[in-house]
C-alpha cells in the first residue's frame, strides 16, 4: 500500500512537472538561443547554476556540431528539436534532427594533453564534454532522423 | 562578452567579461592577432569574470598557446570561476593553458 502511495505520489509529481519543447533552424545564431532556453528550464525545475552550465555547454557542442557538419545543403527543412523531461533522479534530452546520420556513440572522445596537444582533433574536445558530462547516451536513427538521448544527474 | 585589453610588466592582459558566446571568437581571435602583429608574445587572461566557454573558446587558446610557444613566447590564464575551471580540468588543459590563481603572483611566476 505504502509503495503505490508512493509512486502515484511520484507519478502525479511528475505529471505536473512542464515539459520543455523547443525547435532550432540550421541557423548558427540560434545558438544564443540556448542560454535562455537553459536559464528557464533551471528556474522550473530548481536546476543549479553547475548542470545548468552543464546542460548548456552539451547542447550548444551538439547543435553547433549539427549545423556545421551535420546539414549538408541549405534546406528550409532543416530542423533540429530538443525535448527536456524531469524525473526524480534524471534531466532527460532528447534531441532530434534530420541531418546526416552521425552516431555519437562511435566517435571516440579522446583528449590529448601535455606535449601532444597539437594532435588534438578538430571536434574531439566537443565530444568529449558530451560524454563526460552526461550520465546516459542512446542513439538511433529511424525515418531519416537521428534521436540522441542524454540524460544528466539530477539531485534536487 | 566583453574583451578589454591593456599592457602590464611585460605583458598583455586581457580581461573576459561574459561569456565567450560562438558569437565573441571572431572577436576575441582578432585582438589576439592583432596584438601578436605587433610582437606581443607573453598573454595574461583574466578570466575571472568570464562565465561560459564551449569547446572552440578552448581551441583559440590552444591555438593562441601553440602559436605564442613558436616565439618562445606563452599565455597564461588567471582566477577561472568554477565552472571554467571544472572544464579545463575535465579537458587536461590546465597544465598546457597555464592555469594560475591570483594576478600578481601569476606576473611574478612568469616575468
Amino acid at each position: 500500500m505504502v509503495i503505490i502511495i508512493s509512486c502515484l505520489k511520484e507519478c502525479i509529481e511528475m505529471k505536473i512537472k512542464k515539459k520543455f519543447k523547443y525547435s532550432f533552424t540550421d541557423d548558427i545564431n540560434q545558438i544564443a538561443r540556448l542560454e535562455a532556453i537553459v536559464h528557464s528550464m533551471g528556474k522550473e525545475w530548481s536546476i543549479d547554476e553547475k548542470l545548468q552550465f552543464s546542460i548548456n555547454l552539451v547542447l550548444e557542442e551538439l547543435i553547433s556540431n549539427i549545423i556545421f557538419y551535420g546539414f549538408k545543403n541549405k534546406n528550409p527543412q532543416n530542423i533540429i528539436n530538443i525535448e527536456a523531461t524531469i524525473n526524480s533522479d534524471n534531466i532527460v534530452l532528447i534531441i532530434s534532427d534530420n541531418a546526416i546520420e552521425f552516431n555519437l556513440l562511435e566517435h571516440e572522445a579522446k583528449v590529448i594533453s601535455g606535449k601532444n596537444i597539437e594532435e588534438q582533433e578538430v571536434g574531439g574536445l566537443g565530444v568529449h564534454f558530451i560524454k563526460n558530462l552526461t550520465s546516459y547516451i542512446n542513439y538511433n536513427r529511424k525515418s531519416g532522423y537521428n534521436y540522441l538521448t542524454l540524460s544528466f544527474i539530477f539531485k534536487p | 562578452m566583453k574583451i578589454t585589453s591593456k599592457n602590464i610588466e611585460s605583458f598583455n592582459l586581457f580581461e573576459l567579461n561574459g561569456r565567450l558566446n560562438q558569437e565573441d571568437l571572431v572577436e576575441l581571435e582578432d585582438q589576439i592577432i592583432e596584438k601578436m602583429k605587433y610582437g606581443s608574445k607573453y598573454f595574461l587572461f583574466d578570466i575571472s569574470k568570464l562565465s561560459y566557454l564551449n569547446s572552440s573558446g578552448l581551441r583559440i587558446l590552444i591555438k593562441t598557446q601553440k602559436q605564442l610557444k613558436l616565439f618562445d613566447g606563452y599565455l597564461v590564464l588567471v582566477d577561472p570561476m568554477p565552472n571554467v575551471k571544472d572544464i579545463m580540468k575535465l579537458s587536461e588543459l590546465d597544465d598546457f593553458l597555464n592555469l594560475r590563481y591570483g594576478l600578481k603572483e601569476a606576473i611574478k611566476e612568469f616575468i
